[in-house]
Order: C-alpha cells, then sequence, then structure tokens
C-alpha cells in the first residue's frame, strides 16, 4: 500500500471536478485553513506543512478561485464585526452633528463649548472595546502586517 | 485578505527550501496579476527589497522565474507613483541575466 503523499490536499483543491464546489468556500479556507500554516516556524515537519499550505494556496489562485474578488473580501469575526458598527455609528453620529470629519481624541464641539454627547460616545466607545477585547485584533494585525491595500 | 497574505508570502520568500521559495514566487506572481494597480506605499517598500533579494537567490528557477515574469507583474500591480522603484528593478534584471548566463557558462 502506498504512503499518502502530503501534497494531497493540493491535488484535491486543483482536479477539475471540484470546479464548482470551491469557489464558495476559498475565503474561510484561506483565511483559517492556509494562512495560518504559511507562516514560518522552525523545524522539518513545519517546513513541509508550510509547503503544502502553499502548494494549496497555489492550487487555488492558479485555478482562479481565488480572484480578485475574493482577495479583497475579508472574514469578519463578531467582535470585528462590532468594531466596524461602532466606527460606522461614530461616522454617523459626527454627521449629524455637523462635523466633517472626526477627529481622535477631540471632545469638544466646533464652535468651542464641550459636547456631553461626544463624551458620552466616546465612553460609549471605550466601554464597547473592554467588553469585545477582540475587536482589536484586526487593528493589532493590520499594524504588524501591511495595513490596508 | 491579501494585506493579511502578503507579509506571510513575504517572509516564505526566504525559505530554505527552494521549492518552497518557487512556489511563494509563483503565488505572489498570481496575486500581482489579480490585483492590478492595488499596491500602495507601505506593501511596495515592503516587498520590494525582498525580490530584489530573490533576483540573486541560489536557486536557477527562482531566479529565472523572477526575471521573466514577476518584475513586469510587480510593477503593474503597484499604483503608478512607483513606476521609478520598476525601472530600478528593471535596471538590475540584466545584470541579473548577465550572472546567470556567466554561471551557466
Amino acid at each position: 500500500m502506498l504512503a499518502p503523499s502530503p501534497f494531497a490536499p493540493a491535488f484535491l483543491l486543483c482536479r477539475p471536478e471540484s470546479s464548482s464546489f470551491w469557489p464558495p468556500h476559498v475565503v474561510p479556507l484561506i483565511s483559517h485553513g492556509l494562512q495560518h500554516n504559511m507562516v514560518w516556524r522552525s523545524g522539518r515537519v513545519a517546513g513541509t506543512v508550510r509547503k503544502v499550505a502553499i502548494v494549496c494556496f497555489y492550487g487555488l489562485l492558479r485555478r482562479g478561485y481565488a480572484d480578485r474578488k475574493a482577495l479583497f473580501q475579508v472574514g469578519i469575526c463578531f467582535s470585528c464585526l462590532c468594531t466596524i458598527i461602532m466606527c460606522k455609528a461614530k461616522s454617523v453620529f459626527a454627521q449629524s452633528l455637523g462635523l466633517r470629519q472626526w477627529q481622535f481624541g477631540m471632545t469638544t464641539h466646533p464652535r468651542g463649548r464641550s459636547s456631553p454627547s461626544l463624551l458620552l460616545l466616546l465612553l460609549l466607545l471605550i466601554s464597547s472595546f473592554m467588553f469585545f477585547p477582540g475587536g482589536t485584533r484586526a487593528t493589532a494585525s493590520a499594524e504588524n502586517g501591511f495595513g490596508r491595500l | 485578505m491579501a494585506p493579511a497574505l502578503l507579509p506571510v508570502l513575504k517572509t516564505d520568500l526566504d525559505d530554505f527550501d527552494a521549492s518552497t521559495r518557487e512556489l511563494c514566487c509563483l503565488s505572489l506572481d498570481l496575486m500581482f496579476k489579480a490585483l492590478p494597480g492595488a499596491l500602495s506605499e507601505q506593501p511596495v517598500h515592503e516587498l520590494y527589497p525582498s525580490l530584489l533579494k530573490r533576483l540573486d537567490d541560489s536557486a536557477d528557477p527562482v531566479r529565472s522565474y523572477l526575471e521573466l515574469n514577476q518584475v513586469a507583474a510587480f510593477t503593474k500591480a503597484s499604483q503608478y507613483n512607483y513606476e521609478f522603484a520598476g525601472a530600478a528593478m528593471l535596471f538590475a534584471v540584466p545584470f541579473q541575466a548577465f550572472g546567470f548566463l556567466l554561471s551557466m557558462s
């Protein structure tokens, strides 16, 4: 009996029979399955795992499953979604006050007097970050990585 | 997804296994072709030294593939402000090709 090849997942990905199955699952497959295995770690086993992950990623790119639309998509978790919603609410609230753009640390109204509603919103934002500490993970990874394209 | 994948692929460009480096170059080439004009200043500045270092790679397939395909794909993927960097890289390619021919001879 032949030993199972470590590149069997890549062959499964690249088979033309599975061309209709993989495209909807490309984003979670890359973000949850391949991305962490492509990070460099020491050791021969880690090197083989890394090579297999890169082969799988190359297969997805070569077959056209991971196209431009998929590469621009973001795998969003619940805490990231909460952060995005809070940022959107913050911008909508700032627009309703007549501010053209939000500046971090600005707690006074443009006309000079302090705005208690802005302070309330700031407290709400801080409490949201306390309740959803994973929401800052996207920012941290963006700072460690290349940030936005 | 691409902002998270590009740093990972950049670190894999320095892998000790030549086939992994070649696969990484192939993947980066396909990503550059899928994202024309999408790379801004920071990704270009991060990727440019790594790609330039791969032009002097010890493995022939990595070096030749970079010279033939990836430099052009990288310049197309970067925005128009950074065409000068691509021009400098294209200027470096003939010297690397000359060294490659010398090593072959």
